[in-house]
């Protein structure tokens, strides 16, 4: 039941986290998702997402050691082709990042990645279902402000550009969600958010 | 707002989905892949899937299956059960499990589940302890050996914490599958833990969640064998639970919120089930 064959959503694999849990959301909806390192084939989709789990270090040094950076900035930068970032993928585009040390990002958002401030009786990581507030944009078409969406995290992203469309609180404001000309970033997993998350890979497939 | 995740820990013993009692007795309950898929369905906000005889036996049935078992499930998953080396949790991970959850490597190789932590991050990482009641005391039960040890499920839980994981699970055997509540007592007793706790073992009904969803301490519900062979389980506790800490998720088919006077789901509105009699629905209907 392929819905559209013009869309071939390419999900950039560099050795980090749950990549086939993507596959599972954008192929329910019915379009071709690809999971791969190779140059040449994600070079044919129309979209890429950039998924992550676990640590920002590890995270850039798989991502530089696959080789396949100066591709995504063409991608990105020169095709102007729309890139979605999930969790530590969106943490990876900031300027950098302060979990275990300090390391350089992806540096295409302004900001940097800080541990979450939060009060003695918030735990962290801060794990579970949250709401977000949500600023109009086409990643969220169809979303009622206020659904929830599962987090999973440590560190934030603190953006230095007014490009946040999406805020949570935990309890002080979380940048949740960015958007800055073609690059889309979440800090939470829709992938694992039910059917609001669903309608997000759809309207980044479709809107964005 | 954080909400208090509703958790349905699935047990697996040889390949096929049982229920449990007190860690002795098992009622066979089917496949993997139909439990996930149906609990994701009714609204549950996470799964525990934990394959009780890979530890014991080596086998590796449920995660030779998994990657299939997740198709169609849209929740986050922990898998637990032997896995002994790095390379097991790479594979676990690469199938689509979004956390692992050590229960044996706590009792005899530490060193792995703080190595995980780091690799992978501390939020992928549960620690997973069992207890018994005994004389108003909590003690950590050693469930490989089947036996309890002298070890206070306090000093466990502190001990845990250090080696930098994400989240502890504490299950209590002797309520396992018995349906008499959650250890109310043992989990109040328990001071501020600094990661989230999840609590398992008892419960039966939504007055066993009402119960916990206020503590403090308390992140996660899981129950188990109370979300077997009952239809719409999940969305039917959710809809009992008046709590405003709890997830509400809206599904088309039945009306989210309201029971009727013997307890079960009201049937939508006939105007609104009119509205989809001609309409073609995907299984998942996101537009």
């Amino acid at each position: 039941m392929i819905k559209n064959k013009e869309f071939l959503i390419g999900i950039v694999d560099y050795n980090v986290g749950n990549v086939n849990s993507v596959k599972n959301a954008i192929e329910i909806l019915g379009y071709r998702a690809i999971i791969s390192n190779d140059i040449k084939v994600l070079n044919h989709c129309s979209h890429l997402i950039l998924p992550g789990v676990g640590a920002f270090k590890e995270a850039i040094e798989q991502l530089r050691n696959s080789g396949l950076i100066d591709f995504l900035e063409e991608f990105i930068f020169k095709e102007k082709k729309p890139i979605l970032g999930i969790c530590v993928g969106m943490q990876l585009m900031f300027n950098s990042s302060s979990e275990d040390g300090y390391h350089i990002g992806l540096g295409w958002l302004g900001g940097d990645v800080k541990s979450l401030n939060v009060p003695k009786d918030f735990k962290l990581p801060h794990v579970g279902w949250n709401n977000i507030e949500l600023k109009n944009n086409n990643l969220f078409y169809n979303i009622e402000n206020g659904v929830d969406y599962y987090f999973d995290h440590t560190f934030e992203c603190i953006a230095s550009e007014n490009i946040v469309i999406a805020t949570t609180n935990y309890p002080n404001k979380i940048d949740s969600a960015i958007n800055k000309n073609n690059i889309y970033a979440v800090q939470f997993h829709p992938e694992k958010s039910q059917i609001d998350g669903l309608r997000i890979f759809k309207n980044f497939i479709e809107l964005c | 707002m954080l909400k208090k995740r509703i958790i349905a820990t699935v047990i697996v013993k040889d390949g096929i989905v049982v229920q449990s009692k007190t860690f002795n007795k098992y009622l066979p309950v089917g496949k993997i892949s139909v439990s996930l898929e149906f609990l994701d369905k009714w609204g549950i906000d996470e799964i525990v899937l934990l394959d009780i005889s890979a530890s014991k036996n080596g086998s590796k049935l449920v995660i030779e299956q998994l990657q299939d078992a997740v198709k169609n499930c849209f929740v986050p998953l922990t898998y637990g059960g032997g896995l002994k080396n790095m390379s097991m949790v790479h594979s676990v991970f690469h199938k689509g499990a979004d956390k692992v959850s050590f229960n044996r490597a706590f009792f005899n190789d530490k060193d792995l589940i703080s190595n995980v932590a780091k690799e992978f991050g501390k939020q992928s990482v549960v620690v997973s302890l069992d207890f018994v009641e005994k004389n108003g005391e909590a003690f950590l039960y050693d469930y490989y050996n089947a036996k309890e040890t002298k070890t206070d499920l306090k000093d466990a839980i502190i001990e845990a914490e250090q080696l930098g994981i994400g989240e502890i699970l504490i299950n209590c055997v002797n309520r396992d599958g018995m349906y008499n509540g959650y250890a109310i007592n043992t989990i109040k007793s328990l001071k501020e833990l600094s990661v989230p706790l999840i609590i398992a073992g008892g419960a039966r009904g939504y007055m066993d969640f009402e119960e916990c969803l206020n503590l403090h301490q308390v992140s996660g519900l899981a129950a188990g064998n109370m979300f077997h062979f009952v239809e719409h389980s999940v969305t039917k506790l959710k809809s009992q639970l008046k709590s405003k800490l709890i997830r509400k998720n809206l599904d088309f088919n039945y009306d989210n919120h309201t029971l009727s006077f013997d307890q079960r789901l009201e049937k939508l509105d006939d105007n609104k089930l009119e509205k989809f009699l001609y309409e073609k629905l995907l299984d998942r209907e996101i537009c």
